[in-house]
């Protein structure tokens, strides 16, 4: 069952209160070179890669996309290790051992966010 | 197209009306409007209905149509805000705004809630009490067999949960470093860890033949190597970061399945 709770938030105000400076660890993920080789390789797979062979991903945000986001999330060496065990994950039984609260209904995929690893 | 078209017409409708029911100015009256409303599903004109009167009519039973509206439409952040406006609950409305607790994932407040058991009956504080045992986890299995039965959703993430509560992360990661796989066999998932062992084995067993027909100058040694430690690194870090992430998981599960178990308890609270 899908909970929308939009308790009493003002969600402009926490955007605006939220901003802060760009510190130095963003700067130098900015400036790495390794950086735009990933983003690169990236948009070479998604655009013309993985189109042509129309593969089925078992996850609601596919693999690619799940890199993506976990090296935008928790950094180049975290998220490249993270994607490789989400590669090894994405197989026919993913969605067999998946809790029901994990699948999307209408897509029967398995929801897996780079955020939801975050966990302390 | 068509749809558009109707669901505009009932929302001049429904402001013609609102002017002509506010005229008499009797909450009565108002309510079989409202019902009105709710049997055309337009749920949003009547929360700007209600938010709108809330003025005219400040008691109890305007806020709990409200809530229940914002229910309705699964919107239950703003429920629990109505909620807690009301002055004094009526006697079954406690155990629903108990219900939107759970929904919201308020537990310290139902924990508090519970303590006072005056607001509620016999078979709400039973059914709360049993909600706390299956929350504290220091319950038996076979307890909440018996009251749950052993098929339910909660006998099942109970279950699951007690194991899991138990499991490592440390150790899920120690596993991996000895075997591949290990980590997530730890703790359950098997079908994670056939493919993180043999996807380590096959790179494992390529870079060793490629070093053993030319040693080190062979260029599918570094290849297979590097892929080798790529998986075997990310299945520790999977291992580790995959059982926190299951643990808080399996704990959502469950309190999903107490909130099912509340809506087919209480389904007057859920309409």
């Amino acid at each position: 069952m899908e909970l929308i709770m939009k308790g009493g938030t003002n969600s402009l105000n926490d955007t605006i209160n939220n901003k802060k400076p760009m510190g130095t660890s963003a700067i130098l993920v900015k400036i790495n070179p390794l950086f735009y080789v990933a983003r690169g390789a990236m948009f070479v797979y998604q655009h013309y890669i993985s189109e042509q062979w129309a593969a089925e991903c078992q996850f609601s945000r596919s693999c690619s996309n799940f890199s993506k986001g976990a090296i935008k999330e928790y950094g180049l060496l975290k998220g490249i290790f993270l994607s490789a065990d989400r590669l090894t994950r994405c197989n026919a039984n993913a969605g067999t051992m998946a809790l029901p609260l994990n699948i999307d209904h209408q897509t029967g995929k398995v929801i897996d966010e780079p955020k939801s690893y975050s966990v302390k | 197209m068509n749809l558009n078209l109707i669901r505009l017409n009932s929302t001049i409708l429904f402001f013609v009306c609102s002017y002509l029911v506010n005229a008499q100015n009797n909450w009565d009256h108002q309510r079989k409007f409202l019902h009105h409303l709710d049997s055309l599903k337009l749920h949003n004109e009547k929360i700007f209905w209600l938010k709108s009167n809330l003025n005219n009519f400040p008691t109890d039973s305007v806020i709990i149509a409200l809530a229940k509206t914002f229910i309705s439409v699964q919107n239950y952040g703003e429920a629990l805000i109505q909620y807690e406006k009301i002055q004094t609950f009526p006697a079954k409305e406690m155990v629903c705004y108990a219900g939107v607790l759970i929904a919201t994932k308020k537990f310290e407040k139902l924990d508090s809630l519970v303590k006072s058991p005056a607001y509620f009956n016999k078979e709400e504080k039973k059914w709360l009490y049993n909600y706390l045992e299956v929350k504290r986890g220091k319950q038996t299995e076979k307890f909440i067999d018996s009251v749950f039965g052993p098929g339910s959703g909660i006998g099942i993430y109970y279950k699951r949960y007690k194991k899991a509560q138990h499991k490592s992360p440390v150790l899920a990661a120690v596993f991996s470093i000895l075997i591949p796989g290990l980590g997530k066999a730890y703790y359950g998932k098997w079908g994670d860890a056939v493919p993180a062992f043999f996807i380590s084995a096959v790179f494992a067993a390529q870079a060793t033949e490629s070093f053993l027909k030319s040693g080190s100058h062979n260029p599918g040694f570094w290849i297979f190597s590097g892929l080798y430690s790529l998986f075997y690194l990310g299945n520790i870090t999977g291992s580790y970061l995959g059982l926190k992430k299951y643990k808080k998981e399996l704990q959502h599960q469950l309190y999903d399945e107490i909130l099912q178990h509340h809506m087919a308890a209480y389904p007057y609270c859920w309409k």
